[in-house]
């Protein structure tokens, strides 16, 4: 177990390093960010002292093996815009974006488990269908627009919750609706899906034969079947829904690392936007280790190793 | 005499799509003492594995029971509430299946999966271990702690075995429960299965399409064909001398010990399906005996405790007697 996690560890290094190099070829293709930092009125001199001086005039082979040997020691250059590490900005910002995420994690996963399993117990009936066609809306529905609808009515026409920004549970109620729904749409459909494939397996036909109740064989024979595909989607779910909450962030004001890159990019504070894509690039790669531990706890046959 | 245990009368299923239905068992009877075997042999298709099902209370969802009577114990299982036979499933009428490799639960160990039958019957580690121990396992703890993917398909079928019978019903239907066995294996689990029916005085029904599962468990066949029971009897005399022309062929068709034939019989044609059945005897167009008369619908013919359906049986009759000579 110790040595397959150090092997995946080792593994994650060559992506790591990649992502690295894209994003610091990007940044150079966009162009240095000189004049930006000394504003319109610097002189031509104090541009070149300052290009010399952060290194933009060296070969870009070593520009790039500069940057990587700060980048191994945590460096990720300072945020011009905040005149700070650009590494411990983003770091601050996470939990505000974990808790967004995992908050509409577990929304869809309460909506999508009991929804999902239902509609496959009824398939072909009312409920199927309807659920079917809720769940096609619901995913259809962009989450910007989705944010800006449910601000419109329950902040400014209704006025039960705070329009946005953070600090209080009201306001984490919208953003992680917003940013929910799809993704629910998204499990309940898998949901669906998984049981009924499983709920017509032999095994499902022997558990009802020994005359077990109806809610053991679904909730209990059919659901912990249904658990491997549905943790895996929810966990790639996850790493999408980190994507959204970048857009969710912007629309609802929440300080998270979202809101944090999408500025930093309109700002072109460059040592920010690598940090952060970096800091993500790691939580994508640290939540497919986790799910394949997750499914090794849950599904003796797969065999790490 | 009292009632048997199971008796099916002149069962009818059949699949409704829509408002048309279409029937695969068609008219069949037959009838189960306590203690007793009984085989249900016939080809693929010819409706014995959904009688089967039926009597459980277990038919898919595309076949329901459209016609005729099930009693289980004096009780009328086609008239019973889903939530009263699911009461039954279990600690009075168990099941084996065919597939041993899918049928069991692959995330749950074999011990969870037991404790659940056993459960339903009152049944605790006590007895689930002495179970596992009759059906052959070595070491019973072990097994508990295994799961499905660690066992072989002879395993696993003696664990579906011991997991019906832990609750002691007094019924176990098997469908086809050696088919997906090696040969070898086959021969074990059918004697497993004949010991236990004796010891624990289970009555039996067991569908297949072999002749020597038959032989080797059976006190009783009833053979199918296309929807209905064209022939019934004690298993020793049937296959010794058939009464219907279905039966003798599917006994010409099967190798024996001693078999001096050059090449196996095999029977022309194949099952007619279900929108091919009418009022005459569905054997006829692939029967040598056939003649204008089988479009007429084949009397029962009963003697002692053997019985058919068909026309001829004096010409097949003569026909065995001939070959004899």
């Amino acid at each position: 177990m110790g040595t397959y996690i150090a092997g995946r560890l080792a593994q994650m290094i060559p992506t790591l390093l990649l992502i690295i190099t894209i994003v610091f070829l990007l940044v150079y293709i966009v162009g240095d960010p000189v004049s930006l930092m000394l504003g319109e009125h610097a002189t031509p001199e104090q541009v070149a002292t300052m290009r010399e001086a952060m290194g933009l005039n060296d070969p870009l082979l070593v520009q790039y093996f500069n940057y990587l040997g700060s980048v191994l020691t945590g460096d990720f250059g300072d945020s011009y815009r905040y005149n700070q590490a650009a590494l411990p900005l983003v770091l601050d910002r996470i939990p505000a974006t974990l808790t967004l995420a995992i908050g509409a994690i577990l929304l869809a996963l309460v909506i999508a488990i009991p929804l999902g399993v239902w509609a496959a117990t009824r398939r072909g009936g009312v409920v199927d269908s309807a659920v079917s066609s809720l769940s096609v809306l619901a995913k259809a529905m962009p989450n910007f627009w989705l944010g800006i609808m449910l601000i419109l009515l329950f902040a400014v026409v209704l006025q039960w919750l705070p329009v946005s920004g953070s600090g209080s549970w009201a306001h984490l109620v919208l953003p992680v609706v917003a940013l929910g729904t799809g993704t629910a749409a998204e499990i309940t459909r898998l949901v669906r899906s998984s049981m009924v494939e499983i709920l017509s397996q032999d095994y499902i036909r022997t558990a009802r034969g020994k005359g077990l109740r109806q809610r053991v064989v679904v909730y209990k024979h059919a659901l912990l079947n249904a658990f491997v595909p549905v943790t895996s989607i929810t966990i790639l779910q996850f790493s999408t829904l980190l994507g959204g909450a970048l857009i969710t962030e912007v629309v609802f004001s929440w300080p998270g690392l979202g809101q944090l890159l999408v500025n930093a990019v309109s700002m072109r504070d460059m040592a920010v936007v690598q940090a952060a894509v970096f800091v993500i690039a790691v939580m994508v790669l640290a939540l497919s280790l986790i799910s394949d531990l997750l499914f090794k706890a849950v599904d003796r046959r797969i065999s790490l190793g | 005499m009292s009632e048997p245990l199971l008796k099916i009368q002149n069962l009818q299923v059949s699949a409704t799509r829509s408002s048309a239905k279409l029937p695969v068992v068609d008219g069949a009877s037959l009838s189960i003492e306590r203690g007793e075997r009984v085989a249900l042999v016939g080809e693929s298709g010819s409706g014995k594995s959904v009688t089967c099902f039926s009597a459980m209370g277990l038919l898919p969802e595309s076949l329901q029971v459209t016609d005729g009577s099930i009693r289980y114990q004096g009780s009328e299982l086609t008239a019973l509430g889903a939530e009263k036979l699911r009461r039954l499933r279990g600690p009075e009428i168990a099941m084996i299946y065919q597939e041993p490799l899918t049928s069991l639960n692959p995330l749950l160990t074999i011990g969870a999966q037991l404790k659940e039958a056993a459960g339903r019957a009152k049944a605790g580690r006590r007895e689930i271990l002495e179970m596992l121990d009759r059906v052959g396992f070595a070491d019973p703890p072990r097994i508990l702690r295994q799961r499905p993917h660690e066992l072989s398909g002879g395993m696993r079928q003696r664990v579906m075995i011991a997991m019906a019978l832990v609750g002691r019903p007094k019924l176990l239907l098997a469908d086809e429960p050696t088919t997906a066995l090696d040969v070898t294996i086959q021969s074990q689990v059918l004697k497993l299965m004949y010991d236990l029916s004796y010891d624990l005085d289970t009555a039996v029904l067991i569908v297949s399409h072999d002749l020597s599962v038959v032989r080797k468990l059976a006190d009783t066949v009833h053979v199918m064909y296309a929807g209905q029971v064209v022939e019934s009897g004690p298993v020793k005399e049937v296959l010794a001398t058939p009464r219907h022309p279905y039966t003798q062929a599917l006994l010409d068709s099967a190798p024996h010990m001693g078999d001096t034939r050059d090449r196996l019989e095999s029977i022309p044609g194949i099952v007619p399906t279900p929108d091919q059945w009418d009022q005459g005897c569905r054997f006829r167009s692939r029967c040598p005996l056939a003649t204008e008369q089988c479009e007429q619908r084949p009397p029962k013919v009963e003697e002692d405790d053997r019985a058919s359906m068909c026309w001829h049986i004096d010409r097949l009759v003569a026909r065995q007697q001939e070959a004899a000579v």
